[in-house]
């Protein structure tokens, strides 16, 4: 679905992301944390063409759209829900959804096709807040409607960036089911947090970035079998002995756990630094 | 002379002179908004309307709309190939791309002189509309009655395509954030095209039929681009509703303050400009609207 090949990135007259390799398998989650500045934001917008790319490439199921505008990687399957929600503050929740409404794209891609009542369906938060502005509603709608705007580009890949900040845990334990429905549909999910043991709950994978580098490398089995890849690399970022080394790891995805049990052991399995 | 005379005539002409100036000013607000592009030639489109109108009207109707049809049709061209000129432009900054707009401004104006002559130029509107018609009790010019209704009727559908269309929806977002914009898979160098291509399809429009209030000369472009920046400045960059209220109050400052206060009406608009950006000055955000990070 989408796989990073040393890609390297960043805003005029620096690089924040120092040839990140990266794969995300459609109807799986990856998780990327790393503290402020790890360069999380840098990866999504590169990826979303937000950000120019200065050396690597980015493939979407095969087809390199690395130098592609960010509209043309929109119609391309890229779905963005930025950090911040930013949604249009003088757009009604309705023109928000008008204006992100592309249809009949994927025919016969096994990614549902979205359409607003089906979006409503989904965030029902949304359906009495139709003929708001953006700026009136709260940070749970924004996030709500930022999701909402993503999905109705019909997306292949959905990037959020820290879609739980700022909110209530109960809020943020929304965002997570709804991360795992839409995986669940067929998605392929970039999440991002600067918190590791928040995406755990949902994600398949884990991308620990420290000073726009990855820290190490793991999958679900072999974080079961020795959780000290994962736990070394979190514990560097997490306590802010910020270095150079990048972990991806899976956490333990035991057939029976649900996400709130993983979350729970993954925090004891790392002092529970959340 | 009665209070009739002295400030309501005034008055309806400075809601004349203020929608004429809307017209123009809309696109130019918009532009500024939408894309960062100052298009310093938005006066210059104006201007070919009006020469436009100068040189095809001859008294009848079918010149009228022959010349209204070629003020649009070379304003929506005209803002089309600005909008071209400038894309290259784009990623060395607004300022590289306002300085291209005001040597293209410069260069057409010293066409459009060796074309018709240093002279003003006036058009010849059908004798129906030279008609004064009663205003209170008093004849006022027929021609600037029409043009407020005209106006007032082009204004209420720009605002409803901007408020109440999909296109218009995409135009606000852009204003709001284009990086989200483009993230929802719209181009936003095409809604900048076609921006610059309505607005100059306004000023041109506005040009052919504001011939007689504003008409063709060397100077209509600098003033009409002038008094445009004014309203601009004045009402919010970016913001329509703002240059509306601005256009009306600089209309009035243009007629009625010359009446009311005529030793300061030279400095009033300045004056009026100064006080709202030290005032915009303090409250910081909000000069320029833009993405929330």
């Amino acid at each position: 679905m989408l796989r990073l090949d040393s890609l390297r990135a960043g805003y005029a007259g620096g690089t924040a992301l120092h040839g990140v390799h990266l794969e995300v398998a459609a109807g799986t989650v990856h998780a990327i944390a790393g503290a402020n500045g790890a360069g999380k934001t840098t990866l999504v917008h590169a990826v979303a063409g937000l950000v120019p790319v200065s050396a690597g490439r980015i493939l979407l199921d095969g087809e390199e759209i690395t130098t592609l505008p960010s509209h043309r990687r929109a119609r391309a399957g890229v779905g963005l829900v930025p950090q911040g929600r930013r949604v249009f503050a003088s757009l009604t929740v309705a023109e928000h959804l008008a204006i992100a409404h592309r249809s009949g794209r994927h025919r016969g891609d096994p990614v549902s096709t979205w359409n607003p009542s089906q979006v409503l369906r989904l965030l029902p938060q949304l359906a009495s807040r139709l003929r708001h502005r953006g700026h009136t509603l709260s940070g749970g709608e924004q996030q709500m409607l930022a999701i909402g705007r993503a999905l109705l580009t019909q997306p292949r890949l959905l990037l959020l960036d820290e879609p739980a900040e700022g909110l209530a845990p109960r809020l943020a334990t929304h965002i997570h089911d709804l991360i795992t429905t839409l995986a669940g549909r067929g998605l392929g999910v970039v999440v991002t947090s600067p918190q590791p043991a928040l995406p755990l709950a949902v994600a398949d994978h884990i991308t620990i970035l420290a000073a726009g580098r990855q820290r190490a490398t793991a999958t679900g089995p072999e974080i079961a079998a020795d959780p000290t890849p994962l736990h070394r690399a979190l514990h560097h970022t997490t306590t802010g002995a910020v270095a150079d080394r990048t972990t991806t790891a899976t956490p333990p995805a035991s057939a029976d756990a649900t996400g709130h049990e993983r979350t729970r052991r993954i925090s004891t399995l790392i002092g529970g630094s959340t | 002379m009665g209070p009739v005379e002295t400030y309501l005539i005034p008055a309806v002409n400075g809601v004349a002179y203020g929608l004429l100036l809307f017209v123009v000013a809309a696109g130019l607000t918009l532009a500024f908004g939408a894309a960062g592009v100052l298009n310093l030639a938005h006066g210059t489109l104006y201007a070919v309307g009006a020469y436009a109108a100068a040189v095809l009207t001859d008294g009848s109707w079918l010149a009228l709309a022959a010349a209204v049809a070629a003020g649009t049709t070379l304003g929506a061209a005209a803002g089309a190939g600005l909008a071209v000129a400038v894309a290259p432009l784009a990623s060395r900054g607004h300022l590289s791309q306002a300085l291209l707009t005001f040597g293209i401004a410069l260069v057409a104006g010293a066409l459009l002189v060796l074309a018709f002559g240093a002279d003003d130029l006036r058009p010849v509107v059908p004798p129906v509309l030279d008609q004064p018609v009663s205003l209170a009790g008093r004849a006022y010019p027929g021609y600037r009655m029409a043009f407020i209704a005209v106006a007032a009727v082009l204004a209420v559908a720009g605002w409803a395509v901007l408020t109440r269309t999909r296109a218009g929806a995409r135009l606000r977002a852009m204003v709001d954030d284009p990086d989200m914009l483009a993230a929802v898979g719209t181009n936003p160098r095409a809604v900048l095209a076609a921006v610059l291509a309505a607005g100059g399809a306004a000023a041109g429009f506005a040009g052919a039929l504001g011939a007689p209030i504003i008409g063709a000369g060397p100077r209509t472009a600098e003033m009409v681009l002038l008094l445009s920046l004014v309203i601009v400045v004045l009402g919010g960059l970016g913001s329509v509703p703002g240059a509306f209220v601005a256009a009306i109050f600089v209309g009035q400052v243009q007629s009625l303050g010359v009446v009311l206060l005529p030793g300061l009406a030279p400095y009033l608009l300045f004056a009026a400009m100064a006080v709202v950006l030290l005032g915009r000055h303090r409250r910081s955000s909000g000069v320029l609207p833009g993405g929330h990070r």
